[in-house]
């Protein structure tokens, strides 16, 4: 959507709109539109679904899943795939464990650990783009690198954070009313916004996930902003992983496990291309508020939870099959 | 192409209005206000959802949050809940219950908490994923003062702020193998421990009570490097048997395992390798291991009797959320299950 559909070959109209006017509209509006009608059906079917404090707690449950996403975007746009985002929440978890007992200090313990999952994001970075390996290969592997470093700092127990404080970051609400996770959630989404799609690295990424070899030939340094993907990515897994370790209030080292899919899955409905190069910021939030769409609203009209599952699974391909569509135009 | 388009704009929203529209049933009854407030509060029906902190003999609305709904222990827990909580329902004692999947997670289970809240729900039966990571949910639940029953496994805060719990020692199960596999193999020998993922709660007290039996009896010893976690998995339980089969032959003489999924699968592969007098055992009950006993093949498995866990549960929620007072603590007890008495078991 940030590259322009210039090619304006046809200009049949239909709708009182041109061919082309019509592709972005969908393009911009169409999972937009299908989050509102969700959302209204939802309001219709389920009188809970309508009040505020469902609002929020819904807000409350895609934070996560949010900050995951908005990490695992310019991973997907820079043309690879992150799947090792819910070992580097088991290791955020156990590190802040470690770091509270050792030091009792709240702050030490997150820059610490936000540090780990983003130097492990960097290790991925330089593994695909220095040596050329395919990102799944490396991040699956890599997965159980650092599951297993998670297991070794906590020597395989879980253990309960009696800090009052840091369990503030998870369950407290700014003025009483917004929990700070989605307070984070937001300023995370705006700082991804800004990177994606106005700054330098932000093209970059967009010009090596679209055309790796015309971004090499036009002197974009490949290296760097591939590794700057990954190393985002592992960040967001750093801060994802401080809420949810807080929410829980424990360190665990077996949580996390199939978070990708959900972020995964995030990213492709709000209509992040797997060939790379495709993504927008508010779509991919409109992809975190549709997952939570679904959660939500299936417990609370009363769906069990082996159709949520297909129920997801049928949304990524639709969204998928409408991304395929519209790309065949060009 | 312009008609492929439109056609998948389409199918996308009949996705959506079909999925929320085969829910709606459920919906309509759960969200149906007594005639009286109906009179009171004509214009909405979500003034009954909001109001939580009403007095016992209320309307009782269970939230009940499931470990998980793939697990075939956990399936035959959430199948004996639903009966109970529908019968409850058909006559009359709660209003209504919902269950919730926990997909064996614990922020998935604080997040479906406060959908739980948010539908009204005045009681909570939890079945906690973690016993460190569930903890917040009972904070919540003192909180909010809902009554929270916790069944199977306990929470690190169990014993201080549940309403009740309801479940089984499984330091006894730990005890019961060992001592089964004492009885078969009286001479003793070597045995080996499959563990099931690291730090869970009965984990660490099935294998305390194992260890409470055979290290104080001479006759026994845990083989070097027989003590394994297979992560409650039968395939992973089968690698470490195999190996240790390879390594020791004829001093391997027992397998005990921390559930049978894992014992019945690892004493199908030591019959395979025609080695039948592996004494293996394990904790839980499930149908194939059953299976295995009343054939013969599997000489006997401990039963976790978590059908009677939950519904006890359940009743004890609703005594409590009727303010009648209820004991902190219910123990069912594990069963020895031989041919003997299997067919009583088995359904």
């Amino acid at each position: 959507m940030s590259r322009k559909s210039a090619n304006a070959a046809s200009e049949s109209i239909r709708f009182g709109m041109s061919e082309i006017e019509f592709n972005l509209f969908m393009r911009r509006y169409g999972i937009g539109m299908v989050m509102v009608i969700m959302a209204v059906i939802l309001a219709i079917v389920s009188p809970t679904f309508r009040t505020s404090g469902n609002v929020i707690s819904i807000l409350l449950q895609v934070s996560l899943n949010g900050i995951l996403a908005l990490g695992m975007v310019f991973v997907i746009t820079g043309g690879g795939i992150d799947l090792s985002i819910g070992s580097l929440l088991a290791l955020t978890s156990v590190i802040i464990g470690a770091m509270l007992n050792a030091t009792g200090s709240i702050v030490l313990a997150c820059v610490v650990s936000v540090a780990a999952t983003t130097v492990f994001g960097l290790l991925n970075g330089i593994l695909i783009a220095k040596f050329k390996m395919f990102p799944f290969v490396v991040t699956l592997a890599t997965q159980l690198v650092i599951r297993g470093t998670a297991y070794i700092i906590s020597g395989g127990y879980s253990q309960s954070l009696a800090n009052a404080e840091f369990k503030e970051i998870g369950a407290g609400k700014l003025f009483g009313v917004i929990p700070y996770p989605v307070i984070i959630l937001t300023v995370v989404a705006i700082l991804a916004y800004v990177i994606l799609h106005w700054t330098k690295f932000g093209r970059y990424v967009y010009a090596v996930g679209g055309n790796k070899n015309a971004a090499i030939a036009s002197g974009v340094n490949v290296f760097w902003t591939t590794a700057g993907t990954y190393i985002i990515s592992g960040f967001c897994c750093g801060i994802a992983g401080i809420i949810m370790t807080s929410r829980i209030s424990a360190a665990q080292p077996n949580i996390g496990v199939g978070y990708e899919t959900d972020a995964i899955a995030a990213c492709v409905i709000g209509g992040t291309s797997f060939a790379g190069g495709v993504s927008t910021i508010p779509g991919t939030v409109m992809g975190i508020v549709i997952i939570g769409l679904i959660y939500n609203g299936m417990n609370l009209v009363g769906i069990n939870s082996y159709w949520q599952t297909i129920t997801k699974g049928l949304l990524i391909i639709g969204a998928v099959m409408l991304d395929m569509v519209m790309n065949k135009r060009k | 192409m312009k008609q492929i388009r439109k056609l998948m704009v389409l199918v996308l929203v009949v996705c959506m209005v079909v999925l929320t529209g085969c829910g709606g049933k459920t919906s309509e009854t759960t969200t149906n206000t007594p005639t009286k407030d109906d009179a009171t509060q004509p214009t909405t029906a979500t003034t009954d959802t909001t109001e939580q902190a009403e007095p016992a003999q209320k309307d009782i609305v269970v939230g009940y949050i499931a470990k998980n709904t793939v697990d075939a222990f956990h399936s035959t827990l959430n199948k004996a809940a639903s009966e109970k909580l529908d019968e409850l329902k058909a006559n009359g004692t709660i209003k209504d219950w919902k269950l919730l999947d926990g997909l064996t997670d614990p922020v998935t289970q604080c997040n479906l908490l406060e959908d739980a809240l948010n539908m009204g729900c005045n009681l909570i039966v939890l079945l906690p994923a973690e016993s460190a990571g569930c903890s917040p949910i009972l904070e919540r639940c003192a909180e909010e003062g809902v009554p929270i029953i916790v069944v199977n496994s306990k929470t690190d805060n169990t014993d201080e702020l549940a309403t009740a719990f309801v479940g089984s020692d499984d330091v006894q199960a730990g005890e019961m193998m060992a001592e089964f596999v004492q009885k078969q193999i009286p001479g003793g020998g070597g045995y080996g421990h499959l563990q099931g993922i690291i730090g869970n709660s009965a984990q660490i007290q099935r294998g305390e009570g194992i260890h409470n039996v055979l290290d104080g009896d001479s006759k026994w010893a845990l083989l070097d490097g027989a003590e394994q976690t297979a992560e409650w998995q039968a395939e992973k339980a089968v690698k470490f048997a195999e190996d240790w089969l390879a390594k020791y032959g004829d001093k391997l003489n027992a397998i005990i395992c921390d559930n049978d999924d894992m014992s019945s699968a690892v004493q199908t592969a030591m019959n395979a390798a025609g080695r039948s007098d592996i004494v293996c055992i394990g904790v839980d009950g499930n149908v194939g291991p059953m299976t295995m006993v009343q054939n013969g093949e599997l000489l006997a498995t401990v039963y976790q009797d978590g059908a009677s866990q939950v519904v006890k549960g359940i009743e004890t929620g609703v005594a409590a959320a009727q303010g009648q007072a209820v004991e902190k603590s219910y123990m069912i007890p594990f069963v020895l299950i031989t041919k003997d008495n299997v067919d009583q078991y088995l359904k």
